[in-house]
Order: C-alpha cells, then sequence, then structure tokens
C-alpha cells in the first residue's frame, strides 16, 4: 500500500513537474496567505506585549510628592525629616536629563537619569514582586543588588531579555554603575550606546562620567534610566549647593580644573519624594507643616482607559487579517482546481490503472502538505520581515489613536510554525475536500454538463430574499463580535449574489456586443463561460474590492466628520496649554491690550449609576441601571455666543436648539457625548444618575520623570479630546459646583476619538469662587479670543493680525513666569494636527487595504492565467482563423478586465453598504460612536479605479508571456 | 490556385529532412488528398500551406500570392500580411471541429464572415441548407453531435468563400456513416463553391472522392491514382 502510495505521489509530482506554474502559483498562494497569517498574528502580539508591559512599570504604581511651587526644591535635610517623622513610605529621587547617541553623524536621544533611594524600597510593597533585602554588610545599598535582582524581574513577567545594554560615557568612565531600563525604552535604543556630555544644552546637567551597565526591567519608568542615587551623586554631583564638592578623581591639574568648571553647575536637588501608598490630605498637610512650603502630590495614571489598547482594534486587526486569509483561500483553491482540472486525464489514467479512490486522495493530500512544508516557512519569513517594516508605521498609530506602544513581538518560531501549518493544511483540506473527493472518484471521462442556470426572475427573487433576510440579521448585532460576525455574513451573501448575477449580466452584454466586432462578441460570449470557471477568484476579488470600498468609504465619513466637527468645535484662534494654575492665567484678560477674552476648560469626574425619564422613580433607575457605575469626565462649556456657535449635536430635545441652548446656560440641562448615551442608552429627556462627583485628576506633572512614560506620546489632539492625565486629586469633593445643575440630557454630542463617556456642564455652574478648587478644576486648557467688543481679525495668526501668536506667547511668559510650561496653539495648528494624527491613524488600515487588494488582485491573474493556459486551443483556433497575436492579447486583457470591472459594478452599493454597517454597528459597539455616512464618488471611483489597475498590472506579465501555438492537432481540453 | 515549388522542411530537433523538394498544383476547384504514414509529415504539409511554419525553402503561393517563397530573403510578407491571408484566402476544417463553445452554431458558422467582414446571410443558410444543419442554428455547441459539429466545422470554413480549404483528418473523430455524409458534403460544397481542396487523411474512402489522390513518401508526393491525377492536374507532381 506504501508502494502505491509513493508510486501516486511520484506520478502526482511528475505531472506538477510537467506544469510547474500550477504548483508555484499554489505556493506562492500559500505563501501569502501565511506571509498575511504572521503579520497580522506579530502585530497583535506585539501589541499585547506592549500593553502588558506598559500595564507593568513597578516604580510608577505610587504617587509622587513634589513642591507645589515649581521653583522650590526639596533637600536631603527636608527628606531626613520626613523620615524621622514616620513618612518611611517616602523615597527620595532626582532625575537630570542625559543624551545617548550613537555617533555623531545620527540623532541623540534624551533619556531621564533617576536615582533612586533603593534602601525603603528594600522594606516595601515591592518585595512582592520579587526584590528582596540585600544581603547582609551590603550597606553600599546600590543599584547593583536592583540589578542582579532583574534577571528575578523578568523572569516573572515571562520576558526574556534580561541583559540591557552598556552605556559608557564618552569622556571615559570614570566609575562603573548598574542601572536598569525599560525593555520599551531598550526597544527605542537602536545603537544608542554612549552617553553623550558634550554639546550639551540643557543647563543644570553636570558631569557624570559613568559607565552604566543597564538591565531591562518594567520595574523601570520608561524613557528612563534608573540608578542609586548614591550613583547619581557620584562624579561630582551633589545634592548640596553650598557645599564644595570634593572630585573623586585628581590626576592633575588640568584635570581638576576641568572638574572645578564642572563643579558650577554640579547641584542637582531632589527631584521629589516616591510615596509608596497615596497620602490623605492630612499627611500632606503634615508635610507641608515639617517643611514650610506647600506641597502637592501627583498620582500616575495607570488606569488611565486611553493608555490601554482596546480589545476592538485587536478585533479589528483580526478581521483584516481574516479577511486576508479568505482571499488567499480562495486563491489556493481556486489554482487547486484549476490544477486538478487540467490533470484530470491523467488521473482517470490512474483510476483505470486499478489506484483506489483512498490512496489516490492520500496522495493528493500529501502533496498539497508537501507545498505546504515548503511554503509556509518562506510565508513566515516574509511576516517577520512586514511586521518588522510596518513597526514604526503601527508604533504611531498606537501611540497617537490609543495612546499604547507597541513592542517587537518575542515569539516562539517553533509555535509560530506549528500554528500556521495547522491552521493551512486545516483550511485546505477542509475547504479542498469536496474537489479532491471528486477527483479521486473520476473515472470516466464525462462531458462538462451544462449548468442549469437559473431564470433572472429565480435570481431577483433570491437577491431580494436575502437581502431581507440581511437587513433582519442586522436588527440583531448587539456587540463588537455579532456586529464583525454580521460583516462576514453580508460579505459571504454578497459574494453568494454576485455569482447568481455575474452570468447574467455576462449573457446581457453579449447581446448588446455588435456581431461585427467578432472578437469582441467572442471575448464576451466567452467571459460568460469564464465567469462559471473563476467563480473563486471573482469572489476573492469582490470580497477584497467591497471591503475596500467599505473601509475607505467609512474613513473617508470619518475624516469628514472628524474634520467638521473639529473646525465647528475650535471656535478661538488660540488655545493654551499649560501647568500654571488658573488664577494667575486669568488676570491675562484684564492686564493684555487689545482686552482678551479667556475661557478655561474646567474639569470633574463622577460615576453614573444609570439614566431614568423623569416620570421613573429614582428606585425604579436603581433597578435598571447597570451594576457597575460608568466613570465620566464633566467638563465645562462656554455660555457665550461663540460656544453656541460651536456647539456640534447629534441630537437634541424637539430639534429646537434655541430653547436647549436656554435650557443649558440656566443649568437646566446637560450635554452627553454619543459615548455616554450608548453605554447608559440615554435619551434625550432622560436624567443622569450621578454620583461621586469629585475633583478630577491633575495634569500639571511635565516635570515629573514619572509621568514622563505616559506624557510622552500625548499629542495635542490628545488633550484636546481628553486631557485627563495626571493625579488624583486628594480628596473627594462636593464643591466642585456652585450651582449643581439639572443632569437632565438635553442633547447629545458627537465626541470622536474619546473612548470615555463625557458630561457637558455649563461653565458658570462651575465652583469659581475658591482659589484653591478653581485650580484644581482647570484641565490646563484655555482658549483665548478677542472680547465681542474688539474686531475678530485684530487677534489671530494671519498678516492682518495685530496680536500674533509671537505677542501673546511673549505675554504669556512675561505674566506666568519663564519656568512656567507653555504652548500656544493656533486654531488652525490644532486642527492639522489632530488631522495628521487622524491620518497617521489610518495609515496601517490604509496599507492592509492595499494588500488585500493586491493579494486579491493576483488572485484574480492567477486563475486566468490558468485559465488561459487551459483555453490556448480556442486561442489557436482564433490565431488559425487569422487574429493576429496582439489582437488575441488585447482580447484576452479586455476580457478580463471587463470581468472585474462587472464584479467591481457589482461591489460598489454592496461596499456602501458595508460601510454603512461598519460605522452604525462595529463603531457603535467598539467604540460608542457613529457619525453620518458620506459618500464620495472620488473615494468610491478610486477605489474601484486603484483595484482594476492592480489587476491589469498582474495580468500585463502572463499576458506578455502567452504566445499561443497555432497547430492543426490542437485539441480542446477536457 | 495553390502552388507550391521545392518546399523543403527539416525536423527542428534532428534536422533530418521531412519535407523534400516537394512540388505541387492545384488548380481552383480542384481538390486533393493527401494520405500517408503516420509521422511522414502530411499535418506539417497543411501548416506550411497555411503559414502556421515556415519552410526551410521553397515557395508556396496562393493566387500569385506568394506566403513562404523567399520570405526569409524577402521581408514584405509579414507575420500581420500572413494572418491577413488566412483571414481572407483560407478555410480550415480541423480534425477535432474546434468550434467555439460560447457560440451556438449560426455564431460559429457566421464568424470567418465576420472577421474578413463579408457577411452574407443568403449565402450562410444556403450553406447550412445544403449541409443539413439548418435547423442546428440557435442550438449551442454541447447539443451538437460530432458529425453535426464537423459539418457546422465546413460550413465556416466556406462561408467568407476562401480561395482555399485546407481539411486535416475532417472525418478523423467521425463514425463510418457520418464519415461518409461529411466527406462527400465536404467535396461537394467545395467544388460548388469553385475552392480549391487539400484534405489530409488516412481513410481510403475520403481520399478516392479527391480530384486528385496523392502519397506523401520520404518527403515527396506521390501517385496514388494516375488515371485521376493526369485528368485533373494541369502539372506534373514532381519528387526529386
Amino acid at each position: 500500500m506504501l508502494r502505491t502510495l509513493l508510486l501516486t505521489l511520484s506520478s502526482l509530482l511528475a505531472m506538477a513537474r510537467h506544469r510547474p506554474w500550477e504548483p508555484l502559483l499554489i505556493m506562492a498562494a500559500i505563501i501569502l496567505a501565511n506571509a498575511g497569517l504572521v503579520t497580522v498574528l506579530l502585530i497583535n502580539e506585539g501589541a499585547t506585549q506592549g500593553e502588558l508591559l506598559q500595564s507593568k512599570q513597578g516604580l510608577t504604581l505610587g504617587s509622587i510628592i513634589t513642591p507645589a511651587d515649581s521653583r522650590t526644591r526639596f533637600t536631603q535635610s527636608d527628606y531626613a525629616t520626613l523620615r524621622k517623622q514616620g513618612f518611611t513610605q517616602l523615597v527620595a529621587i532626582a532625575e537630570r536629563d542625559i543624551t545617548l547617541s550613537c555617533n555623531a553623524s545620527k540623532p541623540s536621544t534624551t533619556l531621564t537619569l533617576l536615582g533612586v533611594d533603593t534602601q525603603p524600597l528594600l522594606g516595601s510593597a515591592f518585595r512582592k514582586r520579587g526584590f528582596e533585602a540585600p544581603a547582609q554588610n551590603d550597606s553600599a545599598l546600590s543599584l547593583s543588588y536592583l540589578s542582579q535582582n532583574a534577571n528575578k524581574f523578568s523572569e516573572m513577567e515571562n520576558q526574556q531579555t534580561p541583559a540591557g545594554r552598556e552605556l559608557r560615557s564618552n569622556s571615559g568612565g570614570d566609575f562603573a554603575v548598574n542601572g536598569l531600563i525599560h525593555p520599551l525604552t531598550n526597544a527605542k535604543l537602536a545603537c544608542h550606546d554612549t552617553l553623550n556630555e558634550t554639546n550639551r544644552k540643557s543647563a543644570p546637567s553636570p558631569y557624570w562620567p559613568a559607565t552604566v551597565s543597564a538591565y531591562v526591567s518594567s520595574f523601570a519608568p520608561q524613557n528612563t534610566i534608573l540608578i542609586s542615587i548614591d550613583d547619581f551623586y557620584r562624579g561630582g554631583v551633589t545634592i548640596e549647593n553650598d557645599e564644595s564638592v570634593k572630585p573623586v578623581i585628581h590626576d592633575n591639574a588640568k584635570r581638576a580644573q576641568e572638574q572645578q568648571v564642572k563643579q558650577q553647575k554640579a547641584y542637582v536637588p531632589l527631584s521629589g519624594f516616591i510615596a509608596l501608598s497615596p497620602l490623605s490630605q492630612q499627611h500632606l498637610t503634615q508635610i507641608e507643616t515639617l517643611l514650610g512650603i506647600p506641597v502637592k502630590q501627583t498620582t500616575s495614571n495607570t488606569d488611565n482607559d486611553t493608555g490601554s489598547l482596546p480589545d476592538s482594534f485587536r478585533l479589528n486587526l483580526w478581521a483584516m487579517s481574516g479577511l486576508m486569509g479568505v482571499v488567499a483561500l480562495f486563491i489556493v483553491l481556486n489554482a487547486l482546481n484549476l490544477m486538478y482540472r487540467t490533470r484530470l486525464p491523467n488521473i482517470i489514467r490512474l483510476r483505470q490503472l486499478g489506484i483506489s479512490q483512498r490512496i489516490l486522495g492520500s496522495a493528493l493530500f500529501t502533496e498539497l502538505l508537501v507545498y505546504c512544508v515548503i511554503s509556509i516557512p518562506i510565508g513566515m519569513f516574509i511576516g517577520f520581515q512586514a511586521a518588522s517594516w510596518l513597526s514604526p508605521v503601527i508604533n504611531g498609530t498606537f501611540t497617537s489613536l490609543f495612546n499604547a506602544v507597541f513592542v517587537n513581538p518575542d515569539v516562539n518560531l517553533l509555535f509560530t510554525f506549528g500554528f500556521a501549518l495547522t491552521t493551512t493544511f486545516i483550511s485546505l483540506v477542509v475547504f479542498s475536500l469536496v474537489s479532491i473527493v471528486k477527483l479521486s472518484n473520476a473515472l470516466t471521462v464525462t462531458p462538462v454538463k451544462k449548468e442549469n442556470a437559473l431564470g433572472q426572475f429565480a435570481v431577483g427573487l433570491i437577491s431580494l430574499c436575502a437581502l431581507l433576510l440581511l437587513f433582519i440579521a442586522e436588527g440583531f448585532v448587539s456587540s463588537t463580535a455579532s456586529a464583525l460576525f454580521f460583516v462576514t455574513l453580508l460579505l459571504l451573501t454578497s459574494c453568494a449574489l454576485i455569482l447568481l448575477w455575474l452570468p447574467i449580466f455576462s449573457r446581457l452584454l453579449t447581446r448588446f456586443v455588435p456581431r461585427q466586432w467578432p472578437v469582441f462578441h467572442y471575448v464576451i460570449a466567452n467571459m460568460h463561460l469564464l465567469s462559471s470557471k473563476t467563480r473563486l477568484a471573482v469572489c476573492a476579488f469582490f470580497i477584497a474590492l467591497t471591503a475596500n470600498i467599505g473601509m475607505n468609504t467609512m474613513t473617508d465619513s470619518f475624516r469628514d466628520a472628524t474634520e467638521q466637527w473639529l473646525t465647528q468645535r475650535l471656535y478661538a484662534p488660540f488655545y493654551l496649554y499649560t501647568d500654571a494654575p488658573l488664577s494667575r492665567i486669568e488676570t491675562l484678560s484684564t492686564k493684555s491690550s487689545p482686552p482678551l477674552a479667556l475661557t478655561p476648560l474646567l474639569k470633574a469626574e463622577g460615576a453614573v449609576i444609570g439614566s431614568h425619564a423623569q416620570e421613573e422613580t429614582h428606585k425604579e433607575t436603581c433597578e435598571n441601571s447597570n451594576s457597575s457605575p460608568t466613570y465620566v469626565s464633566i467638563s465645562s462649556y462656554p455660555v457665550h455666543q461663540n460656544g453656541k456657535k460651536a456647539l456640534v449635536l447629534d441630537d437634541v430635545i424637539n430639534n429646537d436648539l434655541n430653547t436647549v441652548w436656554r435650557e443649558f446656560t440656566e443649568g437646566k440641562g446637560v450635554f452627553i457625548n454619543q459615548q455616554l448615551a450608548f453605554s447608559l442608552n440615554a435619551k434625550l429627556g432622560h436624567t443622569l444618575d450621578i454620583e461621586n462627583i469629585h475633583l478630577r485628576k491633575t495634569a500639571n506633572s511635565s516635570s515629573s520623570a514619572i509621568n514622563t512614560s505616559n506624557e510622552a506620546y500625548s499629542s495635542p489632539q490628545d488633550k484636546t479630546t481628553d486631557p485627563t492625565q495626571g493625579s488624583q486629586s486628594s480628596s473627594s469633593n462636593s464643591n466642585v459646583f456652585a450651582v449643581t445643575p439639572q443632569w437632565k440630557v438635553l442633547g447629545i454630542y458627537p465626541d470622536y476619538g474619546n473612548l470615555n463617556g463625557q458630561i457637558l456642564v455649563p461653565l458658570p455652574s462651575f465652583n469659581r469662587n475658591d482659589v484653591l478648587i478653581r485650580d484644581q478644576l482647570f484641565s490646563g486648557v484655555m482658549a483665548i479670543y478677542p472680547e465681542p467688543s474688539i474686531e475678530a481679525n485684530v487677534i489671530g495668526d494671519n498678516k492682518q493680525s495685530t496680536y500674533g501668536k509671537d505677542i501673546l506667547e511673549q505675554q504669556l511668559k512675561s505674566q506666568l513666569g519663564e519656568h512656567r510650561e507653555i504652548a500656544l496653539y493656533t486654531r488652525q495648528a490644532l486642527l492639522d494636527t489632530s488631522m495628521q494624527t487622524f491620518d497617521r491613524t489610518f495609515v496601517l488600515t490604509d496599507g492592509l487595504n492595499i494588500t488585500t487588494l493586491l493579494v486579491a488582485g493576483v488572485a484574480f491573474a492567477v486563475s486566468l492565467t490558468v485559465l488561459s493556459i487551459g483555453s490556448a486551443a480556442q486561442l489557436s483556433v482564433l490565431r488559425a482563423l487569422g487574429v493576429s497575436q496582439l489582437k488575441v492579447k488585447a482580447s484576452l486583457f479586455a476580457q478580463y478586465l471587463l470581468l472585474c470591472f462587472i464584479s467591481a459594478l457589482l461591489a460598489i452599493p454592496f461596499g456602501v453598504y458595508l460601510a454603512y454597517v461598519f460605522i452604525q454597528q462595529v463603531n457603535r459597539h467598539a467604540f460608542n460612536w457613529v457619525y453620518p455616512l458620506s459618500l464620495n464618488a472620488q473615494v468610491i471611483l478610486s477605489s474601484v479605479g486603484l483595484s482594476l489597475f492592480i489587476v491589469s498590472l498582474v495580468l500585463l506579465l502572463p499576458l506578455g508571456k502567452l504566445k499561443p501555438k497555432i497547430d492543426l492537432r490542437q485539441e480542446v481540453q477536457l | 490556385m495553390l502552388t507550391i515549388k521545392d518546399l523543403k522542411k527539416s525536423f527542428s530537433q534532428t534536422g533530418a529532412p521531412l519535407i523534400n523538394n516537394l512540388n505541387l498544383t492545384v488548380k481552383t476547384g480542384e481538390s486533393v488528398s493527401i494520405q500517408g504514414a503516420s509521422g511522414c509529415g502530411k499535418s506539417t504539409l497543411l501548416s506550411l500551406i497555411a503559414g502556421f511554419e515556415t519552410p526551410d525553402g521553397g515557395d508556396i503561393s496562393v493566387n500569385g500570392l506568394s506566403i513562404a517563397g523567399n520570405s526569409k530573403l524577402d521581408n514584405t510578407f509579414k507575420a500581420k500580411d500572413i494572418d491577413n491571408f488566412r483571414k481572407q484566402h483560407l478555410g480550415i476544417v480541423f480534425q477535432s471541429f474546434n468550434l467555439f463553445d460560447c457560440f451556438n452554431a449560426w455564431d460559429n458558422i457566421a464568424f470567418t464572415a465576420r472577421l474578413k467582414g463579408n457577411v452574407d446571410n443568403d449565402y450562410q443558410l444556403a450553406l447550412m441548407e445544403q449541409l443539413g444543419i439548418l435547423p442546428l442554428a440557435q442550438k449551442p455547441l454541447s447539443q451538437l453531435s460530432g458529425g453535426e459539429q464537423q459539418r457546422c466545422a465546413i460550413a465556416r470554413a466556406l462561408v467568407h468563400r476562401p480561395s482555399l480549404i485546407l481539411a486535416d483528418e475532417p472525418t478523423g473523430n467521425l463514425d463510418e456513416t457520418t464519415s461518409e455524409t461529411v466527406s462527400d458534403l465536404l467535396f461537394k460544397t467545395c467544388k460548388e463553391a469553385n475552392t480549391s481542396l487539400v484534405v489530409v487523411t488516412h481513410s481510403q474512402d475520403v481520399a478516392v472522392k479527391a480530384d486528385a489522390a496523392l502519397r506523401l513518401h520520404k518527403g515527396v508526393l506521390e501517385r496514388v491514382n494516375c488515371e485521376s491525377t493526369e485528368q485533373t492536374l494541369s502539372s506534373p507532381i514532381a519528387a526529386s
């Protein structure tokens, strides 16, 4: 039996050798499919690992205490005082910038060198993470022990990169220290192994000639080299600015002189204290009393929703990979079918010679397995390369949209190969089972039966029923998964419909083609037959194009909606982002000339436990509401006329904006964003049940190394949409509002890019009497615009404006102080930045889209190439009857392109419907927002044009090589 | 009129002569059958006449138009011209019919006339009537028998009024009775259309129906029926 199997297999392989393009096409399709699969697998794995790493920032779990006034600094004695008074949970930290470079030509990277007093950490909660106390007599308390334990951290975190890198000073290492570096930071550093101490621009950056052995651990914050504070103050750096510094080494007079120069700027104070557990307001007051200066507490923002990768994105990626997989599967099956079709006579001969169906089937599957085993590693390699090539783009997408990070994933090659092989082979076996069984059953040649084509009426009726069922199924969509399932259903249904309609369209077309063009008539008439032979390729092309039109229309609609929304929403010519307290900024309006109006963005937080119609009782509400409260951001909204004009609302009560606006300004209701409305199922007129309203997390953390990791990827756009990063207020506050507004939902507004619920409350409702509360309410964002009394063009960034950005910036600096962080954006700059962020976000989608289209184009070309080889006999007859070679090629090209064109025409309505489903169902459930579908003919036509262009390109090569041989004995193949 | 002078063709791989100084003249309306052992070069001869292949030497001309003569020296007759020659002057009947399965019988037959641009529906109707396939005009190809398909192929070869018809084993795929009918129709319609006919066949029954029955042997044509040949052929068949 084995001998027969081997003999059959060798016969099949001989057939493959005889017509090598057929197995090569199959292998090419398997390679493509696996490349796509592995790429998406790696992207998802990278995202998951990035997310995992991001959630494991050991040192940033606590809060940080800094002086309230950023000009004041803590000293060593302050630290000693506090610890003596029982604040043992405080750990001193010092920080400074340090530059890493590869060589002079390449750009350098600036990281924060963070010195931590490691002694208190040894007895803290970090022990639980494997950080054990040092051995006895290890009184040095350097970070060497911390470093030695890095391996342990790494093992615990399933990291496989315990060893980091050696960072050497370019001026010669005077001493060696150990440090920790976050895996993400390590991943970002390429050849940056030199601590560059020359050409420093930052003033307080003293000489620190060390060689750092940096170990990789997520214990360290991102963009930071974590070392012991003892090492931090070595090499001529001191904490006390009034104390003379003794350089470590004095070899000669010159060196001593150099050291002396460095000593002039060798003072680096303590940056703050890490509180291993958050301090209460009482503790803060006590600290202020002990030190005599006001302090503030900043909590790290580890629970920020925007910092994590939503499952929907992963679903999206898997959906795209699924699409690519389906398209690739179509290619393989198509190629398989065509290969088996050409092999049919030989297969029949094998059966006639007594080879059983089982042996034949086994041999066919073994042959398929051989192709898989050869192709999958190649596909994997291409997938790895593609993922690596796409990494920067994906990273940009992640950071801009989700504030998440992407790392080059660490995957098990053997597992990936096994996964790819199993998935591919099982898919192929399942889907090719029918054709292989059919083939192994073949014994006699039977003429191809004429298919009983359905009548137009029957096809129309079936189509109507299918569409009706589809619409009914859409009503049952209730989650992201079911929405994606519906997308699959839509694509499959449309595929089935196109298979029904394509022959009808071809037949209709044949009727209209003038008989005076015999070759063209032949082409069109032949296309009708071709359509039934190439159904799989047509399906692949159709699915890819439908998805492409759907995605592009959705993206374009989203872009339009976002642009319109932002254009209307940004009403002021300037927006200020600052860490300065509101009380200081507000004086600007009185001091400026011409007079400026300032509208701050105030923010608080709360938890919505439900919503109810006004006639319902509260009891009913509680019963109906979700068990877990929805945390929302409560933002101020100006009540002036500019604010009214800028307000973008999807829906208002009775469609009466004027009445609704009046009620809003009087505090009789609020506006909520779509996200909140969808998550609560809140309707217009409902009243929200809100509890635990408190001051939100403050955003003034720019000077803290702790928050660098979280802030590093923030863009102005992020801040525009939801600048809620920072630390939690020390206490809940019932004084958020001067007059608590009624929580009646007056309108629902779009809030694209925000994943959280938000409520707009009239600005005057907030408590602005208490300076402290007002400052804490302030989000750091301020709209600056001219007073109504002055002309609008007085302020702005155009040439006519007398009050430009530079002048305003200067005025702000002089008003708020040089040490304050001020970022002033013009309206246009914010708009541009936002749209650039938007475009960057969709680069990946565009890339995947085009790839899918390309794969589908290849599928089409593959099938048609093999078909044209199969129809060589008919082409030869054409040539024999006097049709020139060029005309034959042109006819074939026109034929295939026409087939694509008809498929494309049918793909347009389904693509538009798909875009609608993406917006109204997938977006609704994945992101909780919807937006209007805008149909742009240019977008649709460009998708169709691009697809036809791709098909044309991939067709040119096989058609160019096609030379139908004229042979009198040429027979039409079976 | 078909004139072949000193035609030479060798096997491309071995270089052994296949056709060696072959001469033949077939006048308008005359028919010639060519027999011979398998592999003797019968189909190659037809391919050379049709311009599918280029001869190593000699000349082939149809109605005074040289399609292969001195082609390597005289470049005026290019591939495009050969295509045009086939379209205008040639009709081919294949052993395996080679009709287009995407067309019905009528469109298949009309194809060559449409290609040439001289569509004559009345003539086509008459031809189909003569061949007995008029009732099948609108039928798809899959519903026609082998004999019916070959009759369609004959009609296709004649419908554009070519000067010469080349038939390669026209009854090779047909049973004896059908073969008899089809060959009769082929010779009869060609005679009535005043078209020259060259038939390559293994069938003695078909061969004798031609005005001249020849045999291809060792690269040259020999007369099978001298009486018949002398009566119909105006020039001697030379073999050197």
